[in-house]
């Protein structure tokens, strides 16, 4: 498992957006975000592949030194939406969640498959998910299926879950 | 068999009895639920307690930290909260009544609830019994004074009957005593702390308590990581939430979740979760463990995934009284 690792770069429309990967454990240095003058900290956190007790710690006690900074969090994994269910400061209340990963599974070769759900396309600014991403199995070409506790893992996302699912 | 663990006190901080009312609740939801129940029959009573969920039943205790080792006739207490009054009952008949009696006790440190259980422990009073202290902190032989003086208690150490060793360990060595072998780690706590890696036959018990879990990784841990390798059984602190755990910084206390990592790093085939919150209630602790199962099974996914390799922990939250045996 690689080390943890920050960079950043700037996006199309000129905005900075910080890129972590790698295993985010007790030992990881999150970047100073003091001196970033951008009005909203992104950050993508698509390329982070673990995430244990330990780094959830370390993390929240970087995360709350910028209370006053406004956060919109990209490409967000599910094992962070599962830690989310039981630790609800793992991202500030008001952040903006701009897109998260939604785990699937084929119901016929148990074949997993994170698929990804996005701002202004499957939930609203409003905080609700509207559209259901629909895949099929690469493998045996079956209709794959959610493996979620629905209602928790959207609520975790502070997002109302579909009424039909 | 290599040893038992007894535990006889998991509470932290303070002793948390139960209230007069909250006994009243306990009898009240489990009639309630027998009544409701298949066999609700007067002969099935004992059928039923046995299926009514443990936290429901019992509770997990209010004991304050004290565990008793034993192998044969010989016996190890870590310890001396308010457990170690319930060891009493046990040696009341015993050659401690006479006077013959030997005790080893290792002290983790010297917080109140590691120590108040002195006080009534009868063995101290009585003429020719053999105390043996053993600690880290040179301090041993005047903290065990100063809590036997007026006006914390009436009887001043120099009336104490027994007779008391004190014995300085020096730190991450082994010491053979009474059969084991000890050896003390730093754990992370406000006021010096040490953890001990117990071992007879191959066997290895780990005390984690009390223990913020501030240094998680083998470049963390350096000289202390021994006390958490290939252990077969370890009692770890879990006083907070994972949630709590991140607003209590510098409380020495950790969460059940760093446990886990531990164990499925350093290879601990299972872990007790102890030192519960004097203010968690039985069906707070009980919560806490469904988000343990939560970040286990969590945990467990990512692992696959990553394709790490997944050696299973058996894990359960501590209960005052349980026996647990060590084998190799």
């Amino acid at each position: 498992m690689s080390e943890f690792n920050s960079k950043y770069t700037h996006d199309a429309n000129e905005d900075m957006v910080f890129f972590f990967s790698g295993m985010i454990d007790s030992k990881a240095q999150f970047p100073s975000l003091r001196d970033v003058k951008e009005p909203i900290i992104r950050i993508d956190l698509g390329d982070v592949k673990m995430m244990n007790s330990g780094g959830i710690r370390t993390w929240i006690l970087w995360i709350e030194k910028y209370r006053e900074k406004q956060f919109s969090f990209y490409r967000i994994p599910t094992f962070f939406t599962n830690h989310l269910q039981l630790v609800d400061n793992l991202i500030p209340k008001d952040s903006n969640i701009a897109s998260f990963f939604v785990p699937y599974f084929c119901p016929q070769c148990d074949l997993d498959n994170d698929l990804l759900f996005y701002r202004d396309k499957e939930f609203t600014n409003s905080g609700e998910v509207v559209l259901l991403v629909k895949a099929t199995c690469a493998e045996c070409t079956v209709p794959m299926e959610p493996s979620i506790h629905v209602d928790s893992f959207f609520r975790a996302l502070n997002l109302r879950p579909p009424q039909a699912w | 068999m290599a040893f038992s663990v007894k535990l006889l006190g998991v509470r932290g901080t303070l002793p948390t009895p139960l209230t007069p009312s909250q006994r009243e609740d306990k009898i009240k939801q489990a009639l309630q639920a027998f009544i409701a129940s298949p066999q609700a029959s007067v002969f099935e009573v004992q059928e039923f307690m046995s299926a009514y969920p443990a936290h429901l039943r019992g509770g997990y205790g209010g004991h304050t930290s004290c565990v008793k080792i034993t192998a044969g006739n010989e016996r190890l207490i870590i310890d001396c909260g308010t457990g170690l009054s319930q060891l009493v009952p046990e040696l009341a008949d015993t050659e401690f009544k006479e006077g013959k009696g030997t005790m080893h006790i290792l002290m983790t440190h010297f917080h109140w609830d590691h120590l108040i259980g002195l006080l009534t422990f009868f063995p101290l009073f009585i003429k020719g019994n053999q105390i043996h202290f053993y600690a880290v902190q040179p301090e041993l032989p005047q903290v065990i004074k100063t809590i036997f003086q007026k006006p914390f208690f009436p009887v001043p150490f120099e009336k104490l009957g027994g007779t008391l060793h004190f014995h300085q360990l020096k730190p991450r060595e082994p010491h053979p005593i009474n059969g084991f072998t000890v050896s003390p780690y730093q754990l992370d706590h406000p006021d010096p702390c040490w953890g001990f890696r117990v071992e007879r036959q191959g066997a290895a018990y780990s005390h984690c308590v009390d223990t913020e879990g501030v240094r998680l990784t083998p470049e963390e841990l350096g000289p202390d990581l021994p006390l958490y390798q290939n252990v077969d059984l370890m009692l770890f602190d879990s006083q907070y939430t994972m949630q709590e755990i991140t607003e209590k910084v510098n409380w020495g206390h950790a969460t059940a979740n760093f446990g886990i990592d531990l164990a499925l790093s350093q290879n601990i085939r299972k872990i007790l979760f102890a030192h519960h919150d004097p203010f968690a209630s039985d069906t707070k602790i009980k919560e806490t463990s469904l988000q343990v199962q939560h970040y286990y099974d969590s945990m467990r996914r990512l692992y696959r995934k990553n394709n790490m390799p997944f050696n299973d922990v058996q894990w359960d939250i501590a209960r005052e009284g349980m026996t647990i045996e060590v084998k190799a």
